[in-house]
């Protein structure tokens, strides 16, 4: 994402929640107003202490480095801002094992997001397909459309998912389900790292469960690991259990919805290329700390 | 007409009467194809008719041996010397082409051009002229160089491949690769002129180019080939692999605009909404990128693409031969 995309983008809105959130903290809350030459920048972030999630953090408990320059920072309350969910679900017959059982889980999932949130799902097998697009969390969810195949088109169901625009006021979570194998991709396991640098999606995996595939399978899987960190997301490594699809989704949606978007303006740094992000919690204590490792400029 | 009391017999019996499915379908429930019942069923009417049931026989084993999990190179043997005296050569040609065709569409190439099977020289043997199966040896070195570079779980990573994994940094793999390509592009550069194979020619000339390197000369097969009016899926992919050679040489819009291109041809095809959508992200423009799999994914049906056949040689010819077999059969 570069930020004169999001300046446009942000120009282009009146009234945004994400930019109302601040105001809760700031009273009194004048209606923003942005110029088209401002350069914002969001970055989402999650803290943990242990393995619980921190509530309650401002812009001052926060530092920001843009290629190692400080930056001047707006926190917000992530849980504010509605989250667009993009399903994407092996259906080659390694993570579903019963499609009945899938439908209900995407029906499960679709009741633990909020009436103003959306959903769409993709799965992949030998074909990619959309069962339904992005849709009110509270809209039917039209899961009869499900279908299963033969191999596993993995990478390039994740650059279908992580290949959309951003929304000012509005979060995208990008959650795969899968055991990590493919055999069908246009797109290999080395590209999908810089794909997630660019996207502006925030990048959960769960991985399911390993089959006896290939010696080079923890490559693959480190690559997974490193396209989820790279959005400032997470990667959930195998279990021995069955992984129940619903519980992993609230897992991953709850550490979402207690993260936090600090919001900066570059300045002092180069606008083109590569940016290094460095998040760090002011505070005493011990914080496990996870954002985005970065972003393109341009 | 006189009936010979076999499952075979009345399965060819079935197949000349025209019921195709069917008649596969009752050799599968009754224990498959038997030679002997077969050859009887040849016999029955006498010598005047044998040749058409020579020709019956051959071709319900390429549909049988087709509907099977694996082919059966003997039976793929029996059915070939059935024909090997047809008094139409031509329909004996026709034959060997759906055959090396269903050989390839299943990527067999231990049948085609293998050390105990080389079902492809006996059809060079028999018809040296031939350009289809010329082209058919280069097919086979092309495929056989993926199989001696790249690992079976990379199977159509295509970008990883062509991202300099193996050519650019040539391995011992690669580098046997390599001689396997440059064989199949000497074969190739005697047929670009040939009427029936000359634009296949070029374009996998042009592949076989990008894949070592040599990209000016690439874009110069692929410039010829999207000149072909007749074949949607040779200009297709004419126009996919220049995008990917541009690309590659870091001519972004240029590549943009080869890849939009392609995607006029045959809409929503997956390899250059996949490819397009991974530059267009790989350069920051994630809404255009959006748009491109909304056009894929928002559409209800899914569209045959050629890349996916690229890697087959003729097997995308395979039905109509047949249908040409049946045919001649009548």
């Amino acid at each position: 994402m570069t930020p004169a995309r999001i300046a446009m983008v942000l120009a282009s809105a009146l009234a945004l929640p994400v930019l109302a959130a601040p105001r809760l903290q700031q009273q009194p809350p004048p209606r923003p107003t942005f110029r088209a030459t401002a350069d914002v920048v969001p970055v989402h972030v999650s803290v943990r202490v242990d393995r619980s999630m921190v509530a309650g953090l401002t812009a001052s408990d926060f530092e920001l480095y843009d290629n190692g320059v400080r930056q001047t920072i707006t926190a917000v309350s992530a849980d504010s801002l509605a989250v667009d969910v993009t399903l994407v679900v092996d259906t080659s017959g390694s993570v579903v094992r019963s499609s009945g059982r899938f439908k209900s889980d995407v029906r499960d999932i679709a009741k633990q997001l909020r009436d103003d949130e959306q959903v769409r799902l993709l799965t992949f097998d030998t074909e990619l397909r959309q069962v339904f697009p992005m849709q009110g969390a509270s809209q039917r969810v039209p899961v009869d459309e499900i279908r299963t195949g033969d191999l596993t088109s993995l990478l390039d169901a994740m650059l279908f998912a992580l290949a959309r625009g951003p929304r000012p006021d509005r979060r995208h979570l990008v959650l795969v389900f899968t055991d990590g194998y493919d055999n069908a991709s246009l797109i290999g396991y080395r590209a999908i790292a810089d794909v997630a640098s660019r996207a502006d999606a925030t990048l959960y995996v769960v991985l399911v469960k390993v089959r006896g595939v290939p010696a080079d399978k923890p490559k693959d899987i480190a690559a997974l690991a490193d396209a989820a960190a790279r959005t400032g997301g997470t990667f959930f490594p195998p279990s021995d259990d069955a992984r129940d699809i619903p519980g992993a989704f609230k897992q991953a949606l709850d550490a979402f919805r207690h993260g936090y978007v600090l919001y900066f303006t570059p300045a002092d740094v180069a606008r083109e290329g590569w940016h290094d992000l460095t998040v760090r919690v002011t505070k005493s204590g011990t914080f496990d700390v996870r954002a985005r490792q970065g972003y393109f400029g341009g | 007409m006189p009936r010979v009391r076999s499952a075979t017999g009345e399965a060819l019996n079935r197949y000349v009467q025209g019921d195709y499915a069917g008649a596969i379908e009752f050799l599968q429930q009754l224990g498959g194809f038997n030679v002997l019942q077969a050859q009887e069923w040849i016999k029955a009417e006498g010598l005047g008719a044998a040749d058409r049931r020579r020709l019956a026989a051959a071709t319900m084993v390429l549909e049988y041996t087709a509907a099977r999990p694996n082919l059966s190179p003997p039976l793929i043997e029996w059915a070939c010397e059935q024909l090997a005296r047809y008094p139409t050569p031509a329909i004996e040609e026709l034959w060997l082409r759906a055959s090396i065709a269903l050989i390839e569409g299943r990527q067999a190439w231990t049948i085609l051009t293998g050390a105990t099977s080389n079902h492809l020289a006996h059809a060079r043997t028999r018809f040296p002229d031939n350009t289809p199966f010329k082209l058919a040896e280069a097919v086979s070195a092309e495929a056989t160089a993926d199989d001696a570079s790249v690992r079976p779980a990379d199977r159509g990573m295509v970008i990883d491949r062509l991202w300099g994994e193996m050519l650019d940094q040539p391995s011992d793999k690669g580098s046997k690769a390599a001689a396997l390509l440059e064989q199949a592009a000497a074969t190739l550069e005697g047929l670009v002129s040939d009427e029936t194979v000359g634009a296949e020619a070029r374009l996998r000339l042009g592949f076989i180019h990008l894949r070592l390197g040599r990209r000016e000369q690439a874009l110069q097969q692929f410039k010829q080939v999207e000149g072909v009016p007749r074949d949607a899926a040779l200009k297709y992919l004419g126009l996919l692999f220049s995008g990917w050679t541009l690309a590659r040489d870091g001519r972004t819009d240029e590549a943009i605009a080869a890849y939009r291109a392609a995607l006029e041809v045959i809409p929503r095809a997956r390899s250059a909404t996949t490819l397009l959508t991974m530059l267009l992200v790989m350069n920051h423009k994630l809404g255009d990128a959006e748009m491109v799999t909304d056009a894929f994914m928002n559409a209800p049906l899914t569209v045959e693409d050629p890349w996916r056949t690229y890697q087959l040689g003729s097997y995308r010819s395979y039905q109509g031969l047949i249908d040409q077999l049946r045919e001649a059969i009548r």
